[in-house]
């Protein structure tokens, strides 16, 4: 039976350059609160979404919020990194497909987080100032009834899907769990094939879920 | 083998009763899931719990072009009356007089990360709030947090609300004593008590250590309790004074005084008498006209007095009232380092300016409080858990919550200031400017509230950053100015305290509808709130900067030598005052600047939709605007003769104003109706009030029911009070005018 059943897993995909900003740009947050604005109301993602929440008061937070109900997207700033961060909440949406295993699981965040780098990176109002490598990420149990005692699992399914996504990567693992925190993984992908790549290996989802 | 649940992980961690009320939750939950409890008793069931609806709850949502369906995965599963079930809600975590632990912050911090979007909000009444919560995570996360010695009981509802104090208690140099313990006693006292269980609306209660600050707000609560001290027979005795019947909201009372000295053993007994009185005759069914203010007015003083007083001769003896005299130190706080003076050289960049504006000396000599200042009372679940490990090091992880909605270090050495500050400043906690022009209050507004008209946290964020950006050359004068945002008149940013206060009204134009702030002066934190102002425009919201730069400006050149700004606006006059700012409410159309016609923070195009469209279509358009407009101009001028003295002019124009609206309205169904009182009142009546069609979706009929009392009682010999309540109610009246009319004009 596996340790991490939760739908609570997180992950931030790092933008290229210390702050995020590609091509000597510059980065301007609060240009999301437009773009998330029209990702709901052209329907943009496949998600229910709900609503864009303005953080960009609260230094390196999570800037500005796209709400849905199965997760949360924003351009974090935690860390003092700007990245894409995923945050699964729960599993509802049809096109999430049968998620049996943590495997499953794993891709499905890795696909839905990957689409919205995409996306962004090809946001015309974003003029390419957001660059996603696709060669560093930071994977989360955003769930503390998992505690150490995940940490081979989620290793051993991290390690499984980036090897199907990227074989010929150099794949390296560093555990980022603390003392009494969430589980987590920071996961590089040395020559990475790029995440359009990577979105490609991953595939459809396996059916739909109900 | 898959991990224990968080409730069998924590039982052993939390009191048998809390665990008991959670599991009664969380079967209250699956029976709602099955339709076997009604609707109404479970959305009080969840908001005594503190389980609060959030915007677009009722499944829909105005994307700027439309209105849009929610597709929700339980379909049409509520959580109360129009409350789709899975909607985002809000949990509201009351903290009893501010005092939180290192500890608890941790777990807020965690719970924000995992069920929230990672931020932790403090509110004005010194609560926690977390937000996007999905109400199937409540019952785990109360778990967590009664593991940690917080409940979320009576957080909402019609409850005894979170007991609110001072944050400097027990280390204030200018208090009469500590009323931590006091406020910890009333607040664990009524929490659950049977006498406090139904009430027709919320009661809340504040402490203050003394009179003259404004850390309790003491006025503007239904009990505002100040420490006082007094020797009897030579013994220096403590007790109380005791203020009755103050509240916010759409018309603000001031408390009055109840009590010049109250026996500390009398404390408890007497809110136990006050809270029997206020459940047996407060109002249940309007709910408009159901806070204590409004009993105590009905029933005149004297005689609340009495109905307290003969509650007092029948309650049974509680060991309770007096026991927790015997263990006042139980909120004591020793200090965790010894006092030691200034050495640091060279002092870290910045401090010197955070530490003139975010730190005060203690009554104990070496100790000083550093306030966190925190923008729009946010900060991060990796900030929280920060500043929880800089408590623990620093004071042994005790903080407050402020109404200010930021958070207070108290007993920091001077010389650990420095590297307070620059700790501090890593986490980016290190903001200077607590209590001064750029601390905006400002209430959650249209970000999350359902009855949010106008962008209260865009504004105060925008005018953040302006201010910021002028830090260097903001005069003197108006650094310690105070500004307060509320997104509608309910006055939960406390706009009518605020020396600049708003709060959100929308405007028609044209065929669009437009963002607007009522600007509030004239009213203070001072003295424990001891003043509400009155509003004096309606401004676009776009152009609200240049009201805050014109009114900061007219100070500085206006003003006398150590006169406040308040003192000095009321000598300027409204009428000058409405006079500058009237060239700033002009609207461009549409097609000139459209950036009017959406709100701060918000692109979508502006729309009041979100809180409900009505269903009517109106014909005679420019009338209504010409007529409403009209009746803007009597609302001020009943204004100008309040200030003048004039309570009975004031009064009477202000229900001139309100008739004037009334017709402007009925206009539309019957262009012919006259001048005479009784047409206008009987034909409003029966077009307006009888269909509902001026009902507020929210309020109902609590704006119509001004006009006619105001009909009704007529007018004798009004105070000035009495002439200043009429003049806000004529004010809501319009705005409720406007909204009526915004409904039936055609988009």
């Amino acid at each position: 039976m596996t340790m991490i059943d939760t739908a609570k897993i997180e992950l931030k995909v790092f933008a290229a350059g210390s702050n995020g900003v590609a091509n000597g740009g510059e980065l301007d947050i609060e240009g999301l609160i437009p773009v998330f604005h029209r990702w709901v109301r052209d329907q943009c993602l496949e998600e229910t979404m709900i609503d864009v929440a303005d953080y960009t008061h609260v230094p390196n937070g999570p800037g500005v919020l796209l709400v849905c109900h199965d997760a949360n997207y924003s351009l974090d700033q935690g860390g003092g990194e700007t990245g894409l961060l995923y945050s699964r909440r729960r599993e509802t949406h049809p096109s999430l497909g049968n998620i049996e295993s943590l495997d499953d699981r794993l891709a499905s965040v890795f696909r839905r987080s990957l689409e919205a780098c995409v996306l962004l990176e090809e946001e015309p109002s974003l003029a390419g100032t957001v660059h996603f490598p696709g060669d560093r990420f930071l994977l989360w149990v955003n769930d503390r009834l998992i505690g150490r005692d995940g940490e081979e699992e989620l290793e051993s399914a991290s390690k499984r899907l980036l090897a199907r996504l990227a074989p010929e990567a150099e794949i390296s693992l560093g555990s980022a769990t603390s003392e009494g925190g969430r589980l987590g993984h920071h996961l590089r992908l040395a020559g990475s094939p790029g995440i359009r790549s990577l979105l490609a290996e991953i595939g459809e989802p396996s059916g739909e879920s109900e | 083998m898959a991990p224990p649940s968080w409730k069998e992980r924590l039982a052993d961690q939390t009191p048998d009763e809390l665990i008991q009320e959670i599991d009664v939750f969380e079967t209250q939950l699956e029976l709602k899931r099955q339709g076997k409890i009604d609707e109404k008793i479970f959305a009080e069931t969840r908001l005594r719990r503190g389980v609060y609806g959030q915007r677009y709850d009722n499944g829909q949502r105005h994307d700027g072009v439309e209105s849009r369906v929610l597709e929700f995965p339980s379909g049409d599963l509520t959580k109360g009356p129009t409350t789709m079930w899975d909607a985002p809600g809000m949990q509201r975590i009351k903290i009893p007089f501010g005092a939180v632990t290192a500890d608890q912050l941790d777990v807020l911090g965690d719970l924000a990360e995992e069920y929230s979007d990672a931020i932790v909000h403090v509110t004005t009444r010194q609560d926690f709030q977390l937000h996007f919560i999905h109400i199937e995570d409540t019952p785990n996360l109360m778990r967590r947090l009664g593991a940690v010695g917080i409940t979320t009981r009576e957080a909402c509802g019609n409850s005894v609300r979170n007991v609110t104090a001072c944050p400097r208690s027990g280390v204030c140099a200018d208090e009469a004593f500590d009323v931590s313990p006091y406020a910890r006693a009333l607040a664990y006292f009524l929490l659950g008590h049977k006498d406090a269980q139904d009430f027709g609306r919320k009661f809340k209660i504040s402490f203050s250590g003394c009179g003259g600050r404004a850390c309790g707000l003491a006025h503007l609560h239904d009990m505002g309790v100040v420490a006082q001290t007094r020797v009897v027979d030579g013994e220096e005795k403590r007790g109380f004074e005791l203020y009755v019947g103050g509240g916010l909201g759409a018309v603000p009372y001031q408390a009055k005084l109840y009590d010049d000295f109250l026996a500390a053993e009398e404390l408890l007994p007497t809110a136990q008498a006050i809270c029997r009185v206020f459940s047996r005759l407060g109002e249940k069914r309007n709910r408009a006209r159901a806070r204590l203010k409004f009993l105590v007015a009905k029933l005149g003083f004297e005689e609340f007095r009495r109905l307290v007083n003969e509650e007092l001769e029948q309650i049974p003896e509680d060991d309770r009232w007096t026991a927790f005299l015997d263990d006042l130190a139980v909120t004591d706080e020793e200090p965790t380092r010894e006092p030691r003076a200034l050495t640091m050289d060279p002092l870290p960049e910045g401090y010197e300016d955070w530490q003139r504006s975010n730190v005060e000396a203690q009554g104990q000599p070496g100790y000083f409080m550093a306030t966190v200042c925190l923008p729009l009372g946010d900060l991060s679940a990796d900030q929280t858990r920060a500043v929880a490990a800089i408590a623990r090091k620093y004071n042994g992880g005790r903080l407050r919550t402020s109404v200010e909605q930021n958070l207070v270090l108290r007993w920091i050495t001077e010389g650990d200031l420095p590297e307070l500050y620059a700790e501090l400043a890593e986490s980016d906690l290190a903001l200077p400017g607590a209590s001064t022009l750029i601390d905006i209050t400002t209430c959650p507004g249209t970000d999350t509230c359902k009855l949010g008209i106008s962008s209260s946290r865009g504004l105060a964020a925008e005018l953040r950053k302006r201010i910021a950006a002028r830090s260097f050359e903001i005069d003197e004068a108006v650094e310690g100015l105070k500004i307060k945002v509320s997104g509608c008149f309910n006055s939960c940013g406390q706009h009518h305290i605020a020396d600049i206060g708003f709060y959100g009204v929308s405007r028609k134009v044209g065929s669009h509808t437009v963002p607007h702030f009522q600007v509030v002066l004239g009213g203070q934190t001072a003295d424990n709130a001891a003043a509400y102002g009155l509003a004096t425009i309606a401004v676009p919201s776009r152009v609200i900067p240049e009201v805050v730069e014109t009114l900061t400006g007219l100070f500085i050149r206006e003003r006398e030598p150590g006169e406040s700004f308040q003192a000095c606006i009321d000598r300027v006059g409204k009428a000058k005052i409405r006079a500058l700012l009237q060239p700033l409410t002009e609207v461009p159309s549409y097609e000139q600047d459209a950036s009017y016609y959406s709100d701060w923070g918000d692109p979508r195009e502006y729309s009041i939709g979100d809180m409900g469209i009505g269903e009517c279509a109106g014909e005679v358009v420019t009338l209504v605007e010409f007529g409403l407009s009209t009746s803007e101009r009597i609302a001020f001028e009943a204004l100008e003769d309040l200030e003048e003295g004039k309570t009975y002019m004031a009064a009477s124009k202000a229900f001139q104003a309100m008739l004037q609206a009334a017709k402007a309205v009925t206009q539309t169904q019957n262009i012919d109706v006259s001048d005479d009182v009784d047409q206008i009142i009987g034909e409003f009546k029966t077009r307006f009030y009888d269909t509902e069609i001026f009902h507020d979706r929210f309020a109902g009929p609590k704006f119509a029911n001004y006009l006619f009392r105001a009909h009704e009682e007529g007018l004798k010999s009004p105070s000035a009070e009495e002439a200043h309540q009429r003049i806000e109610e004529a004010q809501l009246f319009i705005e409720a005018a406007h909204a009526c009319y915004n409904r039936m004009a055609p988009a």
